[in-house]
């Protein structure tokens, strides 16, 4: 059963989770990928500010995303 | 041999000018992967490097010797792909075309994302050698990389370096002569990330590793529940260290020594050549109670130097010695993110907090740095706010000094009241304000062992500039002081001011002169409130509408530039406004009506 696809801000800390898709438009599609956010990529959220950015982790590095950005990156549970 | 020599700061279009036959040499790759370390040790040149992203967006220019060959080596804004997002890469992208060897620096832990770049730098066929730096940190890491199979596929020279040691650099340097024309095709985004798979694949392997306990308290450090009142903890350490630290450099080192040995001689030196008179009286000044003192006296050569060598100095040292250390740890990158909701509000970021960091150091530096804001609605709150609400160290150092025999509540007044302005303002601004507030993107680096030698660097730079900009303008601030009152000129202004001063503030109308020496230097501007002999609730009024109602000379130039007039003039009479408001409120608060 294809597992369903859930927005990055809705995962909580420690989670581990797939990168399904970034749902924006292609500059902010670039600006993901340059710093590792990239579809198909496995990252653990490691810590999430209340209504402020989550701090992910992607192939050991850690990346800050805010909130707005964090709504449109879609991924699923591992 | 590597020669040194002394690097120029530039603007980027003074190089299509440049009719230097001098090889380029160009330092390329993402933020944060060492480019200003192996620069700086390359060059032989001071250059600061931090942590956060967009420190340097003026690229840093100097000369090292390849083999007997002066060549010119630059420091190219760090960027992520050729396809500019941002100012800084735009700049870094037009400098590509100029340059004769580019040396692609990567992160050797980074290797998938740092490809990027290089697989677009080597599809413009510019001859180039990569330096695979941080190459310590891939045994931490358990990074195990193919260096022959990577060499290989790539096709251009590689050199493993560790900027912060040292160790490759002179391989590398030597490597230059032998940069190759890539042979490499031009492919689109989708191919070259897809390339970017295959080429890991073969020359990758990374260890599954468990955390370390570093790894646990850097997790605390930016967890909220955790890691605000680690941010407080940290915030309140730094401050004791400063005061108390600084203090004691005062009271047992600086001060006796201008006391005991500097005053008697000057009096002496100045008293053979100008026993009294007008001379007297600007390189002394007058004697208070028939003896020197020096914060009141206000001679050149007494409370000229005493303010900012004894006063203000170790204080100045103290603060970018912890903010250094701080920036080289790789802490701040945290406290942005942990402060990025509330600044949010007030329509800037996370790393804004850096902005109101250096501000507290000097004013300057810290308005230069808001060029790597996106938006110009964000450069105008922050500078705005800069001026009103972010007193630099000498004003904090000289506040204290007048406060602090009042009671440290007055103190606590002053920052309370400033840093309540700053949000609210902010707020208000933000509302007020047309533009976006785009979100937080940012790495975070991890923790490392500041390494003692760069953070000396970066410390004396930042007192180097202070010295040099600061004692020249505090010496010219004490000058045009004198002047001012022999000729009269302060008298006429505070007869003007006083029904403001007297009336809404109620404070005496002499103390209006602070604010016009309050332009040249905040702390002199301070230090003149003394001999006034205010109540402890007037000196605080009147400190901090010497903080608000307008920025120090060298500021306003700067904010003139970022700005341009236009804003400037808006933002000019918000903080009269401001000051003429948070004067009248404290007032009533403090002083009753």
């Amino acid at each position: 059963m294809k597992k369903t696809e859930i927005r990055l801000t809705d995962l909580s800390q420690n989670q581990k989770a797939e990168i399904v898709e970034l749902a924006g438009g292609h500059d902010f599609q670039k600006r993901l990928r340059y710093r590792g956010v990239r579809e198909g990529k496995v990252l653990e959220v490691i810590a999430k500010q209340p209504r402020g950015p989550i701090i992910i982790s992607v192939d050991n590095k850690q990346v800050a995303i805010g909130r707005g950005m964090s709504n449109k990156i879609m991924v699923v549970k591992i | 041999m590597i020669k040194f020599q002394r690097c120029c700061k530039i603007n980027h279009n003074d190089n299509k000018k440049n009719n230097n036959k001098l090889k380029k040499i160009l330092l390329v790759g993402n933020p944060n992967v060492g480019k200003s370390v192996i620069f700086s040790r390359l060059s032989g040149v001071n250059v600061i490097s931090s942590n956060y992203p967009g420190t340097t967006i003026d690229y840093m220019k100097g000369y090292v010797r390849v083999e007997g060959e002066k060549c010119e080596i630059i420091d190219v804004p760090g960027m992520y792909s050729i396809d500019a997002t941002n100012k800084a890469e735009e700049v870094a992208t037009e400098m590509l075309h100029e340059g004769d060897v580019i040396i692609n620096v990567m992160d050797a832990t980074n290797l998938e994302r740092n490809l990027y770049l290089t697989l677009e730098l080597l599809e413009n066929k510019i001859p180039m050698i990569i330096a695979l730096n941080m190459w310590d940190d891939t045994k931490h890491k358990g990074v195990h990389l193919d260096l022959e199979k990577l060499r290989n596929i790539l096709k251009v020279p590689i050199v493993t370096t560790v900027g912060l040691t040292g160790e490759g650099l002179k391989d590398l340097a030597s490597n230059i002569n032998n940069a190759t024309v890539p042979i490499w095709n031009q492919m689109n985004e989708e191919e070259r990330w897809k390339e970017i798979g295959k080429i890991i694949k073969e020359t990758q392997e990374i260890e599954h590793r468990h955390h370390t306990i570093w790894e646990k308290i850097s997790d605390a450090t930016v967890r909220p529940i955790t890691g605000i009142p680690i941010a407080f903890g940290i915030m309140f350490l730094m401050f004791q260290f400063i005061i108390t630290v600084g203090n004691w450099i005062i009271e047992s080192v600086l001060d006796p020594l201008f006391v005991q040995y500097y005053g008697p001689w000057i009096v002496d030196t100045v008293n053979s050549v100008a026993p009294s008179g007008i001379l007297h009286d600007i390189l002394i000044g007058q004697f208070v109670e028939g003896e020197l003192n020096f914060m009141d006296s206000f001679g050149l050569l007494t409370t000229g130097l005493y303010i900012p060598l004894v006063a203000v100095l170790p204080f100045v040292f103290l603060f970018y010695f912890a903010l250094s250390f701080l920036e080289d740890f790789g802490y701040l990158p945290r406290l942005a993110v942990l402060v990025d909701t509330v600044m949010h509000k007030i329509g800037l970021h996370g790393y804004n907090i850096v902005t109101v960091l250096l501000g507290l150091g000097c004013n300057v530096p810290s308005a230069l740095s808001t060029r790597i804001l996106e938006t110009k609605k964000q450069r105008f709150i922050s500078l705005t706010l800069l001026a009103i609400a972010v007193p630099c160290m000498a004003q904090t150092a000289m506040i204290f000094g007048v406060l602090a025999s009042a009671g440290i509540e007055y103190i606590f007044i002053v920052f309370f009241t400033l840093a309540f302005l700053y949000v609210i303002l902010g707020y208000i601004l933000n509302k007020m304000i047309k533009g976006e507030s785009p979100a937080l993107l940012m790495e975070i680096p991890p923790y490392r062992k500041p390494d003692l030698r760069m953070m000396i660097k970066k410390v004396w730079i930042r007192i180097h500039a202070f010295l040099v900009e600061a004692v020249p303008f505090v010496i010219l601030g004490v000058f045009i002081v004198n002047i001012l009152y022999l000729t009269g000129v302060m008298g006429f202004f505070s007869t003007l001011l006083s029904p403001v001063f007297e009336g809404l503030f109620g404070l005496p109308g002499d103390a209006s002169s602070a604010l016009l020496i309050g332009f040249f230097r905040k702390d002199v501007a301070v230090g003149m409130l003394l001999p006034l002999g205010m109540t402890p609730e007037q000196l605080t009024i009147s400190v901090t509408l010497l903080a608000v109602y307008f920025p120090c000379v060298a500021t306003f130039t700067v904010m003139i530039r970022e700005l341009g007039i236009k804003d400037m003039i808006k933002s000019g009479l918000l903080m009269i406004s401001i000051a003429l408001i948070v004067g009248i409120i404290l007032r009533l608060l403090l002083v009753g009506v």
